[in-house]
């Protein structure tokens, strides 16, 4: 028992929690700002898988890693687009449409990965380039607080700074009003004169941008090259801290925190010797637990006001 | 009547451009990749039917994806947007696996017995996520994600520590005994008489959904939420049953996969054939002979890329784009609609005797 003890109330799984809470961060916001609109983006999980593996194809093309990073949004806002247009302008079920690009994400980023290195497992062989750490200064001198806080990932802190920009435009600006009002009641919206399929067009692409940039952090940030599915589940875990969240932002991002350390537990436990199959069932076991709790929560809250 | 001909024909031309347009893109993204481009395409098109083994391959690859589009088909045409049939299909194989390697030693009763286990593990497996939609309306599709995820560490698990064979280095189960193997239905190939299941299946399936009263809730809910509700049949029944019926399927298809093709249990990784369910749910428009064509048209592609990806530089995840491209153009409502708009206002002027 010492030895978890010792392993959890440490500095460094603290630092692992905002490590792991990042690619869940992205995906919940990306969730997040999709479903506000009205259109929900279930496709989260395979724009990240292709992002990921844009990036590092874009870092190896241009030879840098920011550009690598802008490939990688581009080819997330072009997922993005194809499911606004086609629920948009060709009427097809927009969960449907997720679902059939998740699927495509699976096989293409492998199609992608043998066509260009021959393998269908990883770009390790590829020269990619990795995102920037930053060693923030004056904080990074300060004990315990220096450990967690600095020493991450670029995309780690405009992931921060991202959730502040989203907190802001959702809650503060007329464009966040009018998604929310979008996602509320369509009809309303356009009786007011709000432009509804282009309040919508605009979110998704915001919400491709987000799922991308959580994509290209896994092979460019959190590991240094693309695996197959290396997104495992990420996507519909933010999906899920979403659906529980019920539109308020600051709930979303706390749930994605709760989930973030559900995962951060799995990583440090993968130290010891417990079996590792059973350790990776953990975070999808606190979410499962986690949207029925929520859910029981609901309905007895509902059967009290209907009492 | 007549516009119902009128609404089957417009399917289908819908359905021949949507095959038409993923072909030519398909062959697009050919003349990027390989360097053989029209030889690639050409397999891609005719391999399947060259060679009777080939074929076999088709109607073999046909059945899992079959059953999980009908196990999946039945959710979605209840409004359940349920994926779980991926992480049935994982765990009711490892039921298959304990089973089959313990049975009595009768080639007639020890497939039944093995298929019809699993098949009832499956239903009960899926009722996890009914119950809970029934009773508290918990979101479906984040559930059973999740327990794709958690089924197959468990299974992968309890293969790992119960079951693993001691003579094959890699990660497999014990043998299947040779008496639950599946009897070969084609001569000459490996296609098993899961063919003949599937057909039976998606009869079944068809009367419970168009001739059953539980069929005409199941329909009517799809369409109207509320529907449950004021027929007099209890919703929290109907999800349930749903469910179970779905979770069956997908433990059955799951269970006469691996005694048809298999010898061991092999997976260490979810087989996406429950995925690939959804696909064909969709593309057959959840009806169980749109699924059944819809299998049978994937497995063709994909049976035909995978030939291909033997002999020439492109892989076989090239059928990815075909499926994905059908999918969208064959949900799509407003694909070709002002094509259709056009015929039946010209069709409305013959009646009217303008023209």
């Amino acid at each position: 028992m010492e030895q978890y003890k010792d392993l959890i109330f440490s500095a460094s799984f603290f630092f692992v929690i905002i490590r792991v809470c990042v690619p869940l961060m992205f995906a919940s916001m990306s969730a997040y700002t999709a479903n506000l609109s009205g259109l929900p983006n279930i496709a989260v999980e395979g724009i990240m898988l292709i992002a990921a593996i844009m990036g590092v194809l874009g870092s190896v093309w241009t030879h840098s890693a920011w550009l690598g990073l802008l490939v990688a949004i581009a080819s997330g806002i072009l997922m993005a687009l194809i499911l606004a247009f086609s629920a948009i302008k060709l009427k097809t079920t927009p969960i449907m449409g997720g679902i059939a690009l998740n699927v495509f994400a699976s096989s293409f980023t492998v199609f992608l990965l043998f066509v260009i290195t021959g393998s269908k497992g990883t770009t390790a062989s590829l020269p990619s380039k990795v995102l920037p750490t930053i060693h923030i200064p004056i904080i990074k001198d300060i004990p315990i607080l220096g450990e967690i806080i600095s020493g991450h990932n670029v995309l780690a802190y405009i992931c921060m700074i991202t959730a502040v920009l989203v907190y802001i435009l959702v809650y503060k600006t007329k464009f966040g009003l009018h998604m929310r009002a979008s996602g509320l009641d369509e009809n309303a919206a356009r009786s007011v004169g709000i432009n509804v399929n282009r309040v919508r067009f605009t979110s998704l692409i915001l919400s491709g941008i987000l799922a991308a940039m959580g994509g290209a952090y896994l092979s460019m940030g959190y590991l240094s090259f693309f695996t197959a599915n290396m997104t495992a589940s990420r996507g519909w875990i933010g999906i899920a801290a979403e659906a529980m969240g019920r539109g308020n932002f600051i709930t979303v991002l706390l749930t994605t925190l709760v989930f973030g350390v559900f995962d951060a537990i799995t990583n440090v436990l993968s130290l010891t010797n417990l079996p590792s199959e059973l350790l990776q069932t953990i975070p999808y076991l606190a979410v499962f637990f986690a949207i029925i709790a929520y859910s029981i929560k609901e309905y007895n809250k509902k059967k009290r006001n209907n009492a | 009547m007549f516009k119902k001909n009128s609404d089957v024909m417009f399917e289908i031309v819908k359905t021949l451009v949507a095959i038409a347009i993923s072909l030519v893109i398909s062959f697009l993204i050919l003349v990027l990749v390989s360097k053989t481009p029209v030889d690639a395409f050409f397999k891609l098109l005719t391999a399947p039917v060259t060679k009777i083994r080939y074929f076999g391959n088709v109607l073999e690859t046909m059945v899992p994806i079959g059953f999980a589009g009908l196990a999946t088909s039945l959710l979605f045409r209840t409004g359940l947007f349920n994926l779980g049939t991926e992480g049935i299909y994982y765990i009711c194989g490892v039921v298959t696996a304990t089973v089959a390697s313990q049975m009595f030693g009768n080639a007639f009763l020890d497939p039944i017995l093995t298929i019809l286990i699993s098949s009832v593990f499956g239903g009960l497996v899926a009722l996890i996520p009914g119950y809970f939609k029934a009773k508290y309306n918990t979101n479906e599709l984040v559930v059973s994600l999740m327990m794709n995820s958690i089924l197959f560490g468990l299974g992968l698990f309890f293969v790992k520590t119960f079951i693993r064979a001691s003579d094959v280095p890699s990660v497999a189960s014990n043998k299947f005994m040779e008496t639950t193997r599946l009897p070969i239905f084609i001569p000459g190939t490996r296609t098993h008489i899961g063919v003949i299941v599937l057909l039976v299946v998606t009869v079944l399936m068809f009367i419970l959904l168009f001739k059953t009263k539980l069929g005409y809730s199941i329909r009517m809910t799809g369409l109207n939420k509320n529907f449950a509700k004021y027929s007099g049949m209890s919703a929290f029944a109907l999800f349930l049953s749903v469910h179970f019926i779905s979770g069956f399927i997908g433990g059955m298809g799951s269970s006469i996969e691996l005694l048809g093709m298999y010898e061991r249990f092999t997976w260490v990784a979810l087989p996406g054939l429950g995925f690939t369910g959804a696909l064909i749910a969709t593309l057959g428009k959840n009806n169980p002979f749109g699924v059944l064509l819809a299998s049978f048209g994937i497995a063709y592609i994909r049976v035909g890329a995978e030939i291909m990806s033997r002999t020439t530089d492109v892989p076989v995840e090239m059928a990815a784009f075909v499926e994905a491209i059908l999918v969208f153009l064959i949900m799509s409502q407003y694909f070709l609609k002002k094509w259709r708009d056009r015929s039946l206002l010209k069709e409305g002027d013959k009646a009217n005797g303008t023209v």
